[in-house]
């Protein structure tokens, strides 16, 4: 009966809510970071992400102040290798609240792994060159965020909403369709709180324990 | 023998980063080997959700083709279903 009931987002506000202390946000992103073998960067302050802002200016897609700004990026690539943050874990911002900090570690570390299983250079070539891999990639971690949302805050987030996003990475209106289609065909799976991503698998043995949310 | 090479490393480099369609119609879902697919603005079949994977949490899952949900926002379409096999009714 329980169970049933958790796959309705309204019985599961009133019990799964996770509220996040600046503490954990800091342990669960030494706990994920540390898993494989990343270091977390701040993005201000890295020249490199000052290089790419510049670049993806001068191109039109993004301008720089919005990319450092807002915008957490993964490289997968020895020796750069890291996740570019616009935030400092433990520290709420405008545009990443604790737990917003906690679901994006998630995500940048399904690219990661995503990197991993592909070969980084294979995956960096393919997220560069092709729309179409850039949109299935970004799914997979967009599929992360549903996860998390849903079993942590009992939220089903828009999967039209985390689609258009991709219209800043250089994507097509036909990419964003498919990748939108993509996540509501894993909804179904998402709300029977059946883990898909990997990265979500990795975060659920911490933040299960942490909050004991168990499902 | 360099004409050779040369056109040997043109046409590797054409088919590492150019691979070739499938000829699928982009946003269409199949099941294929027990995965649900989706075909991308390239016109070439990803795995979205693999079945055979979901199963290794203890409950079998099946991809299957499966009418629209209207309340869930789900278009008809191949998606991961519990269970060994497909609901009645899905094709």
């Amino acid at each position: 009966m329980k169970k049933l009931l958790l796959r309705y987002p309204m019985a599961r506000r009133l019990i799964y809510p996770v509220n996040p202390t600046p503490e954990d946000v800091r342990e669960f992103w030494d706990y994920m970071c540390s898993r494989h073998t990343v270091r977390l960067i701040d993005k201000h302050n890295s020249k490199e992400m000052k290089f790419v802002a510049d670049v993806l200016d001068a191109m039109g897609i993004l301008s720089k102040n919005e990319f450092l700004r807002h915008y957490t990026t993964t490289v997968p690539l020895m020796p750069f290798r890291g996740i570019y943050a616009p935030f400092t874990p433990g520290e709420p911002n405008e545009d990443y609240s604790l737990w917003g900090q906690m679901r994006v570690c998630v995500h940048e570390i399904d690219h990661l792994i995503q990197a991993d299983k592909a070969g980084e250079l294979s995956f960096s070539w393919d997220y560069l060159i092709s729309s179409a891999e850039r949109a299935h990639y970004e799914s997979g971690a967009y599929r992360s965020d549903l996860e998390m949302e849903w079993r942590y805050q009992g939220r089903l987030l828009d999967p039209y909403a985390l689609s258009t996003k991709l219209l800043n990475y250089g994507c097509s209106l036909l990419d964003c369709e498919v990748t939108e289609k993509e996540l509501r065909h894993s909804l179904p799976v998402v709300r029977t709180d059946t883990l898909i991503e990997p990265s979500s698998k990795e975060a659920a043995v911490w933040l299960d324990e942490r909050y004991g949310r168990a499902a | 023998m360099s004409h050779l090479r040369l056109t040997l490393l043109l046409v590797l480099a054409l088919s590492f980063g150019c691979p070739m369609p499938d000829d699928c119609t982009p946003a269409e879902t199949r099941c294929f080997n027990n995965r649900a697919q989706i075909c991308g603005s390239d016109q070439r079949w990803r795995t979205f959700l693999d079945c055979e994977e979901l199963g290794g949490q203890m409950i079998d899952w099946t991809c299957c083709w499966m009418p629209e949900d209207v309340e869930l926002g789900v278009p008809a379409g191949c998606t991961c279903v519990e269970g060994a096999g497909c609901p009645e009714g899905a094709p």
